[in-house]
């Protein structure tokens, strides 16, 4: 075997490792590509980071705790569990994603022979005429790899048979149809292979289910599948005048045949195949109504002809997908904009993005088996590649299409994040078949409360109420946003009530004034019955969007804040129905206007599906707006008006809707509704007494009335006991109806900080019974953080008051606060305590109901545990253990441990010694060493990105370093592609006003000055690197130090010191990578190792976990040995990378662990307690031996690192070394791997 | 088109299907040729005897996944190219340097085999590594892409890629010759 011959075996690799290799190849982002710098662009890789936080927050099950949670690096990597996605709402409309690949153009270009006039086709709807808003839907089928079906529509597949055989005259009781299905050529294990393996989900049903239909009579055949449907038939024909002519044949002939009352012909295409020859497709598409509705008849439901030596061929398109709703457009130039950030479904090959070579732009839509049907522009761009234009005599175009829909709907986008989008799931019976239906609407209205009769006038309804003489206004609104209930309580002067749970907050806009019957824009917040809670009884809440009809006192109208939410209004849902706006009016029947009911009143617009929640608001009536607004106006002017400033109060209480504050015409009025921006910490945090009552209580409250010790547990839930089984566990144990019996393994304790190993048994609040309340039971895997105290027994029951959800998002641990009201920090010690929730995180439907868990604020798992623990030690109520054991284990990871695939050509052994200053470090009894950890992330392996990437952050290092390498301050521009263009217009404004002369001009995050670039990103998932990229024979500023070594051996290190930088300090390492691929010819690359200045100290800097003493100064260097280091590439170019950010925000230190000598390190290394690397396999060992040093791995533990002769391994020549690591900590606080 | 009408076409004869497929997938096609023999023209021919290929292949065959399959059609083609120019003169293509980077694997010695029966090993091998390790080595020595284009998918470095896909060969070694491969 030779290596072509192993090359050309890869052909017949698998079908899927292919497909999926190509998947990762048409990664629908693209990133920017730099010329110089080698690595990775900021936004690519905050864009992966936004990918992870997408993936994470649509299934929400498989992101959990504890750190072997796996984290999707980009959409292509295919989840690891079988879960179901929720989907996720963006401004009241779904989420869309991007479709790998551009399905319609197949990834390649076009040939043309004289430029973009070779094509043809309709353009029912130009580029400038594009309307504000177009339709997007949902394809009902989800494919994956563009071929497997997740589902086929049977039904739909006859239907389109039917039609077709129709159309053609066939009669469909005669004809004899056979169903097909290619797939099941495939064995069942074939396909749960590839679907396992490739798409990481079962083999869905459609696989096995018909995909077609065929028939055939009278020398017709019909063959259909769910889109569509090909017929075929015999026909002689004459000859054609081109394209043209053939088009028009088929309109005289067959145009009956087309299904189309207006069919209007569309020849396509113009490009040419390798031949020259040019390639037209005929077809026809319905040309009744408006150009957006042609558009889509011609993208969607058209009708392709082809001829055939015997006849025609007749392809149907009937594609119908899901309405999702009219999604705001973006115009052709924005759409350019976007092809130049890289926001385009990957179609062409190459890079030639220019916005000069743009010849021509379409409209269509992307359909074919993508999961959305949106609007797209097609945009043609010359590629002006001499050897193809020389070679065949043609240009080549590219084709790039950019959604016509607004980015921020799409996931890839970025701006459409996990914390902007709404996964609120509208949940159905279907998603979660198990579920005891308890909560969900299926056609009966479990707790409906007929409408009241009209036996009871305004007067004896509000009998201790002037209703007459108080009515205001009378206004339509559009809501904007749903208040979460703890907002708006503290809304300025609201008093809440008992019945705040069966209402719902709002900011909105009042668009009418039914009474003066004029056009309004002012902006309100309102309180409107109806809620979650109220959904079963025909109350459901409002959502953006929906527009209502407002009733208001006069006293809202000239309250000031103290006042507010005193008005009232009947409940009107303002509908458009055949063309005509109504009011339907959930609630209280009023005599005084039943002769103002309209007789529209159905059975439909009875039961109308708010977008909100799946249950129907329930009316007694439909009104005409402006009848029953005269009605209200006479009542209103007949009454005698009581003057405004003998209004109560108050009076109407709680539970009666209205808005808040002023409704005067100066917006400045308005504009101080906002919320009460005073910290509220330390003197009242609300938590429900009453669970989902809303209703506040005092936190200090809480913890005074409280004793003990507590204790506070994160654990996952391993098994849910019936309350049979239950019961029979615990005998003595009294089950409450609105607890459950949980196992859990408990893995952290978030007091004393260190992990946890041990099983328990636990009552948790939430049940069956308490599901509607928002506290339905928890799922096995559900992770949960709980404290609890003085309850060490047997069942441990856990505080109500303080149950969190965990959550890992993006490597990040977050923790949910379970249904209470929100608590409001704003301690600045705890900063990520309080962090700032999208609608959509609220709530969460798990696995075992269908209700909702509801989640009222969010934190960071390391805030909230640094919180509690510090407020409960205050008040007495948590003794940490003893110091000495809360040393924590060490989980040791070899991957961040080791640099590397390390073999080390020294030459000799006396080369490896170097400036590490490890032997002036005595080791004596209870000495120890600190450890540090990462607290981004500690598992490589995962190679997950930061969730949150601080740009703030990235900068002031990029300065740092910038100053470091002795560059003048004043000239040092940062740049940023990463940001968004909201966040670049913020720091333009910031530049206007502070920072003139660093973001002036913020495009780039590099900092340019003479030949030296630097790029900082967040990499491998472990910390933030910063990348410096020095050019050849570029003459670094006086004073800065670099130290460096070219080659294999200390002699040619000094050599090449001497030789190019002599007048800079240095020291000699061997910490670094080696040789990367000794065995792979690549051994051209050098290594060095800095330790100097420029680059800033590593670890612990200005933390004060490290005091100022001479044995801690001797480590500090250890540290910055190990970890700060250059790489120079073969070419000269210098590259210093990995050196660790100089800040102590990514590694946080554990703790002081007993240090070991290395002699005891040689006994564990003898043991086999070790850390490989490449050289596991030499048979070498401790006695092997040659030379030893003290190292810091990037995991932040200290290792010996043991140098073994590699001659005779793998090609190794005399002077080649192999490294062992043992962690250089007492073996007792060491998790070594397997 | 569809693949799956565009298949249907080969299936029912039509010629239509060659100019839907080289429609569809020139580009692809062309790409995988270009990185293997880098030379236009070749590239052209390799897509033409790639449609001639499938159209005498489909049916019986009736390929799940058309491009794929295509692709697999033009990379062998290719290589069977590259092995007759390779004998007259060095190519200059990415594919020769991926070649050449088979040395720490392949050691131009042993006997005949069995190219499916080491697809399969190798694409064993493949399960146990991790997602990057295995599109990235598929990407480098099966459609021969750079390690720069690789590096900026993965958003990664090339020298990143380049460690990432040493130790995948190494351990791809390592696991054939336990799998009893004398290569």
């Amino acid at each position: 075997m030779n290596k072509l011959d192993f090359m050309a075996a890869l052909t017949y690799l698998s079908d899927p490792a292919i497909e999926e290799a190509e998947a990762a190849r048409e990664a629908p982002i693209k990133k920017r590509r730099r010329p110089w710098l080698k690595f990775t662009a900021i936004a690519a890789c905050a864009a992966l980071v936004l990918l992870a936080g997408f993936a994470l927050s649509r299934s929400v099950h498989i992101n959990r705790l504890p750190d072997n949670t796996a984290v999707p690096e980009n959409s292509a990597e295919p989840d690891t569990e079988y879960e179901t996605p929720l989907p996720v709402i963006v401004d009241g409309l779904p989420q869309l994603s991007m479709p790998s690949e551009d399905s319609e153009s197949g990834g390649g270009g076009v040939f043309l022979k004289n430029g973009t006039e070779d094509l043809k086709g309709a353009e029912p709807l130009l580029p400038a005429d594009i309307p504000e808003k177009m339709p997007v839907y949902k394809n009902p089928t989800k494919f994956y790899g563009g071929v497997y079906p997740d589902f086929t529509d049977v039904n739909k597949i006859r239907e389109n048979l039917d039609a077709c055989a129709r159309a053609w005259g066939l009669d469909i009781a005669e004809l004899t149809v056979t169903e097909e299905n290619p797939f099941s050529e495939y064995s069942a294990a074939e396909l749960e292979r590839i679907f396992s393996d490739v798409y990481g989900v079962p083999v869905p049903e459609g696989v096995y289910q018909t995909q077609s239909m065929s028939a055939e009579a009278e020398g017709i055949s019909v063959t259909a599948n769910q889109y569509g449907a090909t017929v075929t038939v015999k026909a002689d024909l004459p000859e054609f005048d081109g394209e043209d002519g053939f088009a028009k044949y088929i309109l005289e002939n067959y145009g009956d045949k087309l299904l189309m009352s207006a069919p209007e012909t569309n020849i396509t295409g113009g490009g040419r195949n390798a031949d020259g020859k040019q390639i037209f497709t005929v077809s026809f598409y319905e040309g009744e109504g408006g150009a957006a509705e042609r558009l889509i008849n011609k993208e969607l439901r058209s009708v392709s002809v082809i001829r055939e030596d015997s006849g025609l061929k007749f392809s149907y398109s009937f594609k119908e997908g899901e309405l999702l709703g009219e999604y705001p457009t973006v115009a052709a130039d924005e759409a350019i904009e976007l092809l130049e950030q890289g926001f385009y479904l990957e179609a062409a090959e190459g890079d030639v993005i220019s916005r000069e070579n743009i010849e021509k732009i379409e409209l269509g839509y992307v359909s074919g088996s993508s999961e959305y049907w949106f609007p797209c522009y097609k945009i043609w761009i010359y590629d002006p590649d001499g050897a193809i234009e020389r070679v065949m005599n043609m240009k080549l175009y590219n084709v790039y299409t950019v959604p016509a829909t607004e980015p921020r709907y799409f996931a890839e986008s970025g701006l459409s994040t996990a914390e902007e989008a709404a996964p609120l799931a509208p949940f159905s019976a279907e998603d979660i078949p198990e579920y005891q239906n308890a909560g969900y609407y299926d056609g009966v209205m479990r707790d409906a409360k007929p409408a009241t009769s009209a036996d009871e006038s305004l007067e004896e309804l509000f009998s201790d109420r002037d209703f007459n003489a108080q009515i205001g206004s009378f206004y339509k609104v559009r809501v904007n946003e749903t208040l979460d209930g703890s907002d708006a309580l503290w809304l300025n002067g609201y008093t809440t009530g008992a019945q705040d749970d069966q209402a719902t907050f709002y900011r909105a806009t009042v668009l009418y004034d039914y009474f003066a019957e004029k056009a309004m824009d002012k902006d309100i917040i309102f309180r409107m019955s109806g809620s979650v809670k109220m959904q079963e009884s025909g109350s459901p809440p409002y959502t953006s969007g929906d527009e209502a009809a407002l009733l208001l006192f006069r006293d809202s109208e000239v309250s000031d804040f103290n006042r507010a939410f005193k008005c009232y209004a009947f409940v009107y849902d303002v509908e458009n129905i055949d063309g005509g706006e109504y009011l339907l009016a959930r609630g209280q029947r009023v005599p005084e206007l039943e002769d103002s009911l309209t007789d529209y009143m159905t059975d439909e617009t009875a039961s109308i599906v708010t977008s909100s929640t799946y249950n129907p608001a329930v009316y007694h009536g439909a009104y005409d707006p402006e009848e029953l607004a005269q009605k209200l106006k006479e009542i209103v002017d007949g009454a005698e008006k009581t003057p405004l400033e003998n209004l109560s109060e108050g009076r109407f209480g709680p539970g009666v809707l209205g808005f808040g504050g002023s409704f005067k015409e100066e917006p400045a009025e308005v504009a101080a509704l906002e919320y009460v921006s005073e910290p509220i910490y330390e003197r009242q945090i609300p938590i429900d007494t009453i669970p989902g009552s809303g209703t506040p209580i005092n936190f200090e409250n809480v913890l005074n009335d409280l004793s003990g010790q507590f204790s506070g547990i994160a654990y996952e839930i391993t098994n849910v006991y019936t309350r049979e089984e239950a019961e029979n566990l615990h005998e003595n144990f009294d089950l409450p109806d609105e607890r459950t019996l949980y196992r859990a393994h408990a893995f952290y304790d978030v007091l004393n900080d260190r992990p946890l190993d041990y099983y328990f048994d636990i009552a948790g609040w939430g049940s069956a019974k308490m599901q509607e309340d928002g506290y339905p039971p928890r799922a096995i895997g559900d992770r949960m953080l709980s404290f609890f105290n003085d309850n060490d027994r047997e069942v441990k029951v856990p505080n109500s008051n303080f149950e969190f959800m965990l959550f890992e998002i993006g490597g990040v641990k977050i923790a949910y606060h379970i249904c209470k009201s929100r608590i409001r920090f704003e301690s600045a010690a705890y900063p990520n305590l309080d962090l700032e929730m999208a609608e959509s995180e609220k709530e969460i439907v798990t696995t075992t109901s269908n209700n909702p868990i509801r989640f009222t604020q969010k934190s960071t798992l390391r805030s909230i545990s640094d919180f509690m623990r510090t407020e409960l030690y205050n008040r007495g109520l948590f003794t940490p253990d003893e110091p000495a054991d809360a040393l924590a284990t060490v989980t040791v990871v070899p991957e961040a441990a080791s640099l590397g695939d390390e073999i080390y050509s020294a030459g000799s052994v006396e080369n490896l010694d170097s400036g590490n200053p490890w032997r002036q470090l005595e080791i004596s009894e209870g000495d120890t060493l600190p450890v540090y950890e990462r607290v981004m992330s500690r598992n490589m392996e995962q190679n997950g990105m930061i969730e949150n990437v601080d740009r703030g952050f990235m900068r002031e290092a990029l300065r740092f370093y910038a100053i470091g390498f002795g560059f003048d301050p004043d000239k040092i521009v940062i740049e940023d592609n990463s940001l968004t263009p909201q966040e670049l217009e913020k720091i333009s404004e910031s530049a206007r006003t502070e920072l003139p002369e660093e973001y002036a001009e913020p495009t780039e995050m590099s900092f340019k000055e003479g030949g030296v670039e630097v790029d900082i990103c967040v990499t491998d998932g472990m910390f933030y690197r910063v990348d410096i990229g020095i050019e050849k024979g570029f003459e670094l500023p006086e004073g800065a130090k670099v130290g460096f070594y070219f080659g294999a051996s200390r002699e040619e290190a000094e050599n090449a010191e001497a030789a190019l930088l002599a007048e800079y300090e240095w020291l000699i390492g061997n910490n670094d990578a080696g040789k990367t691929a000794v065995n792979s010819g690549q051994s051209e690359n050098c290594f060095v190792t800095m330790y100097h200045p420029c680059v800033g100290e590593f670890i612990p800097y200005d933390d004060g976990t490290l005091p100022e003493t001479d044995r801690n100064d001797i480590i500090k260097t250890i540290i910055n040995f190990s970890l700060n280091n250059i790489d120079f590439m073969d070419d000269g170019t210098i590259y210093c990378y990995g050196i660790p950010n100089a800040f102590e925000t990514q590694y946080r230190k554990v703790g002081d662990y007993p240090m070991i000598t290395p002699e005891e390190a040689l006994e564990l290394l003898r043991s086999g307690s070790y850390v490989w690397t490449a050289f596991e396999d030499s048979g070498r060992g401790a006695d092997d031996v040659e030379y030893t040093e003290l190292i810091y791995g990037r995991d932040g533990v200290p290792y010996y690192k043991f140098y073994c002769s590699a001659e005779g391994w793998r090609g190794c020549e005399a002077g080649d070394y192999g490294v062992f690591y043992v962690p250089a900590i007492a073996p007792e606080y060491v998790d070594m791997p397997e | 088109m569809q693949d799956d009408m565009i298949v249907d076409l080969f299936w029912q004869r039509e010629e239509a299907a060659l100019a839907e497929a080289q429609n569809k997938y020139q580009g692809y096609l062309s790409k995988i040729a270009m990185n293997i023999l880098a030379d236009i023209e070749d590239a052209r021919e390799i897509v033409n005897e790639t449609l001639f290929r499938a159209w005498n292949s489909i049916p019986p065959q009736r390929p799940s996944l058309l491009r794929t399959y295509l692709g697999k059609i033009a990379r062998e083609i290719s290589i069977d190219r590259y092995r007759t120019v390779h004998r007259k003169k060095r190519v200059a293509s990415e594919f020769t340097v991926s070649l050449d980077e088979l040395g720490d694997i392949v050691s131009d010695g042993g006997g005949e085999f069995d190219g499916r029966l080491l697809a399969e090993a190798v694409d064993s091998y493949l399960k146990t590594v991790s997602y990057e390790a295995r599109t990235a080595f598929i990407q480098r020595y099966y459609f021969a892409d750079t390690f720069r284009e690789i590096a900026e998918r993965q958003g990664s470095t090339e020298s990143a890629v380049k460690s990432l896909l040493f130790r995948t060969r190494r351990g791809l070694k390592k696991y054939l010759e336990e799998e009893g491969w004398q290569i």
